[in-house]
């Protein structure tokens, strides 16, 4: 605990420096403290994650507060060091990379100060991970939102950031109104009134069923905003491309995650019945199906690998659903795999997508421009960036020797136990589940290779592209340190899933928490190295076969004697005949066609299409409509006063204090 | 027994192209071509030297190199005429990845040149392919259900045999299933045509337009080596070898892909290719048979 403390310190520390140099106006100084204090202090609090990931036992401090709910607790268990381990990680390389990426911002955003919040961010996320009281937690949860959100508009002069970032942050507050409720529900009555976990797990112990449901649903919204759990990710997809782009990794790979860190301690505060297994795995396939059939319909870059986010959170829904479901019913063997699986996507998606928003960044940076079809040609000009983005993009597709296959696997090895043993439609059901977990995998493929293929691949389709060239080397090298993960997690699965053992037995409890990573996992580990070396082998066949230097010649294109980058496929026409013939029209993107007819003369004319989230289309946006026109009603209380504000502030607290007493005189 | 898979898969399928060639002249009135005209056709591209595009890029070549590994790799995973050279539990699961990996880098190579009728292949691959994926795995796990075993060596092992008694319909389905998805795989009529010389209306062969000389006959081998290794999946199937040697067991492994190959020179004589919009029916009719042919078995 003394280095994760130390760690903290550092990071609120250098945060508070940088600040201050900014102020002073030397920002080249301020964003090296920053970055610093980010590397070093990731690199000390990654020594107890270490060490109890290796089965040291967990630790946990206190520290007095004045405040009514008891001390501050701190503690560090598998369960937080499994989920700290990505954090600090990426946190360190986002940091290192932020400086380089925002050196030449060109906005109205300081990167000094970009860069002080990324290190209160930080150090939020630590908080959350390793608070062990509410008070904490739920004040750490709302530091790293507010955080988080000011580094989402750090862009703010572009209208759309502005309107991410408000999407952002009232979704984020809905699920915190929602968090509040729930802890609140399991404070045990009548005792000492603390809001340590350990005595709301005591308190939920009493609740009656009814009082139970509601609390597993409060949590599962709450944390399920968060997560980006379908049909509560319409902030994700606004808020990952608006942000710059290593945030945007930092977010995807971290900061959604502690949504699922929050449900699975949540789950282990209320014990739910197995029953909100089905409900777990049908928002896991709904979630995955419906991600991956929105990223493969966006034109920006960043928009795709938010949604593939999104798909991917399903894919860990569909794990811990299994899980879930499977203990309740005598399946210990698919309950671990499951778990496991899901854990190991955790970590596997980290590493993905955070190089994937990475090289992203990069591109941005280069092109100006998230639109793929102004893409096209980049491996070519960017050979380092654009090699890494194709191996992130076989990983994400879930293909071997990448780490992407390993946590698939583990799923699958689990639903394929519950179909094999499982009797009648439960069995039939986990079938169905392979199936719709395979048609995920191959529709991440199209959209991968649609993405990997339309940016880097063929030739520019814009003057800007054309002109790329490699990022600097400060944003390549944590790129290099992501793809090795991708690469080292595929050959070595085993020691992998062994590291993220504790933390899945703590879940599971003791009782079920002797299995051991199954040989499969080494089997596949094996099996990477040999595509490696089968690859490498061929590779230098066809140099012997070729026998000296090919001869260079344009693309053949059957004939066509002068070709222009504009014939090629676009990402739209990539994706066309899946988008317009396969899908349910209320999934298509939208299309505006010009109308031709009636007018004698030609004139200009736009066809457009536009591929807006069904579920704030369908859903949020009526009932958001019909809302706001009910709430300008009370539009007199927003004053812009400060003084009138702090009467709000007292009037709610004395209020509250008149509502306390009047329960203490009723019931005494 | 690994080095005898893999050579069986790398050597011997080029022969099934032949036969199949083979069928297809018998049926419209010709002679054809030797049975051995692809060992001619590939020794010929072997020898032959390097065109690439200006265009292309290291993806260019990674995609005929790892078709062609992966193909190989999958050969390993596969039991032909015994149990599988490697197997373990979840096996069935790295063997559809690896024939998945083989394609994404096969149509990542396709979109390399830039070329507009390539992408176009590329689009289609990519999208038939992850139809068929559901059907693959639905149809592999009826047999996993029937031998409570996720390893193909035990899915596809002797216990075949008295199933096909005693749960003959589902199995039925499984066959149907599987027989589309080697069709959608290896880009067979009524799904894809491979001797059309419309570029428009191709989609495999339309994706290695571009390649020539050494890297084409690697995506021929590879491609025989996967039409080898999928059809070895329905090969066991509908020949169940209940015990015996390893001889006995080669010998019907090799008879049932001869008469696979034979029936696929079949369905492409009689067939007429499917419009492109129907292919996703004809996929997703596989989806659903093998869909029906797990709940069967789950009931």
């Amino acid at each position: 605990m003394l280095l994760l403390s130390l760690c903290l310190l550092l990071l609120l520390g250098s945060a508070a420096l940088a600040l201050a140099l900014a102020a002073a106006r030397s920002p080249a100084a301020a964003q090296v403290t920053a970055t610093a204090g980010a590397v070093i202090a990731c690199a000390l609090g990654f020594v107890p994650v270490v060490r109890s990931l290796a089965g040291a036992p967990p630790e946990s401090m206190e520290l007095p507060w004045a405040a009514p709910l008891g001390p501050i607790h701190l503690g560090l268990d598998p369960l937080s060091a499994f989920f700290l381990a990505p954090l600090l990680v990426l946190g360190a390389l986002a940091a290192v990379y932020g400086r380089a990426y925002l050196a030449h911002a060109r906005g109205p955003g300081s990167p000094a100060i970009a860069g002080a919040t990324l290190n209160a961010l930080l150090a939020s996320m630590v908080v959350v991970v390793v608070a062990r009281g509410a008070l904490v937690f739920l004040v750490a949860w709302e530091a790293m939102t507010l955080t988080s959100y000011l580094l989402v508009v750090f862009d703010h002069h572009e209208e759309d950031v502005r309107r991410a970032g408000w999407v952002y942050l009232i979704a984020a507050h809905v699920g915190v109104a929602c968090l509040l409720a729930f802890f609140l529900m399991l404070e045990p009555s009548g005792g000492a009134g603390g809001l340590d976990f350990d005595q709301l797990a005591a308190g939920a112990r009493t609740l009656a069923p009814g009082a139970l449901f509601t609390a597993t649903l409060l949590a599962g919204i709450g944390f399920g905003v968060k997560a980006g759990v379908v049909p509560l990710h319409v902030w994700l997809p606004e808020a990952h491309a608006a942000a710059p782009s290593h945030v945007s990794a930092l977010m995807s790979g971290v900061l959604v995650k502690l949504g699922l860190y929050g449900l699975l301690r949540a789950g282990l505060l209320l014990q739910p019945p197995s029953a909100w297994g089905h409900a777990l795995l049908a928002l896991g396939v709904g979630g995955a199906l419906l991600g991956i059939l929105l990223a493969l319909q966006q034109r920006d870059l960043k928009r795709v690998l938010a949604y593939s986010t999104v798909e991917n959170v399903g894919i860990v829904l569909i794990g811990l659903g299994l899980c879930t479901w499977a203990r309740g019913h005598g399946h210990p063997e698919a309950a671990a795999l499951a778990l496991a699986g899901a854990l190991l996507h955790v970590w596997n998606h980290a590493a993905m997508k955070g190089l994937m928003f990475l090289c992203a960044g990069g591109v941005v940076h280069q092109v100006g421009t998230r639109d793929l079809e102004k893409m096209g040609g980049l491996l070519r000009r960017m050979p380092a960036t654009g090699m890494m983005a194709l191996l992130g993009a076989a990983a994400l597709s879930a293909l071997p020797p990448l780490n992407g296959f390993t946590g698939e696997l583990l799923l699958y090895l689990g639903l394929g136990k519950v179909a094999l043993a499982a009797p009648g439609w439960t069995g039939a059901a986990a079938a169905l589940g392979i199936g719709a977990l395979a048609l995920v995998g191959g529709l991440a493929a199209l959209t991968f290779l649609r993405l990997a293929g339309i940016a880097f691949l063929g030739e520019p389709r814009s003057a800007e592209a054309s002109r790329a060239t490699e990022p600097s080397n400060w944003m390549t090298w944590p790129m290099v340190a992501l793809t090795a993960a991708l690469v080292l997690g595929g050959i070595g699965p085993g020691t992998v899933a062994r590291a993220l053992w504790p933390a899945a037995a703590q879940v599971l409890g003791p009782e079920l928490a002797t299995a051991e990573p199954p040989a499969g996992l080494h089997a596949v580990g094996g099996a990477a190295l040999a595509i490696w070396l089968t690859v490498a082998l061929l590779w230098l066949l066809l140099r012997v076969l070729a026998r000296g230097a090919p001869q260079l010649v344009g693309t053949w294109d059957c004939g066509y004697a002068e070709p222009t980058p504009r014939m090629q496929y676009t990402a739209r026409s990539f994706s066309e005949h899946l988008l317009s013939r396969l899908l349910p029209p209320w999934l298509r993107p939208s299309t505006h066609r010009p109308s031709l007819a009636g007018r004698p003369f030609p004139a200009p004319a736009r066809f457009s299409t536009e591929s807006e989230d069904p579920v704030t289309r369908r859903a949020y946006r009526p009932f958001l409509a019909s809302g706001a026109e009910r709430v300008s009603r009370i539009r007199w209380m927003q004053q812009g006063l400060l003084p009138v504000y702090v009467v709000y502030i007292l009037a709610t607290v004395v209020l509250a204090l008149g509502w306390l007493s009047i329960r203490q005189w009723i019931q005494p | 027994m690994s080095a005898l898979n893999l050579a069986a898969a790398l050597l011997l399928s080029p022969f099934l192209l032949g036969v199949i060639t083979r069928v297809k002249a018998r049926f419209a009135g010709r002679r054809g071509a030797p049975l051995l005209q692809p060992y001619h056709d590939l020794l010929k591209l072997f020898r032959k030297g390097s065109v690439f595009s200006r265009t292309t890029t290291w993806v260019f070549r990674a995609g005929p190199v790892v078709g062609l590994g992966t193909a190989a790799l999958a050969a390993l995973l596969v039991p032909m005429g015994g149990r599988a050279a490697f197997a373990f539990e979840g096996d069935v699961f790295l063997f559809a990845y690896l024939l998945a990996l083989g394609r994404f880098f096969t149509i990542a190579a396709a979109m390399d040149t830039g070329s507009a009728f390539e992408g176009m292949g590329a689009a289609r691959e990519a999208t038939w392919s992850a139809l068929a994926e559901p059907a693959l795995f639905l149809s592999l796990l009826v047999l996993a259900r029937f031998s409570g075993s996720l390893s193909l060596s035990d899915m596809l092992g002797p216990g075949l045999a008295a199933q096909w008694k005693t749960s003959g319909a589902s199995l039925v389905l499984v066959v149907a299933a599987l027989f589309v998805v080697l069709l959608a795989e290896n880009s067979r009529i009524p799904v894809d045509d491979p001797t059309t010389h419309l570029e428009l209306t191709m989609i495999h062969e339309v994706m290695v337009l571009d390649h020539g000389g050494p890297a084409l006959g690697m995506i021929l081998s590879g491609a025989a080596a996967k039409l080898f290794v999928l059809g070895a999946l329905v090969a066991h199937l509908v020949a169940p070898i209940g015990a015996g040697g390893l001889l006995l067991g080669w010998a019907v492994f090799l008879g049932a892909q001869l008469a696979i190959a034979v029936a696929i020179g079949v369905v492409e004589s009689v067939m007429a290719r499917l419009r492109l919009a129907q292919v996703p029916s004809l996929l997703v009719a596989a989806c659903l048979l093998s869909a029906f042919a797990v709940v069967l078995v789950a009931r």
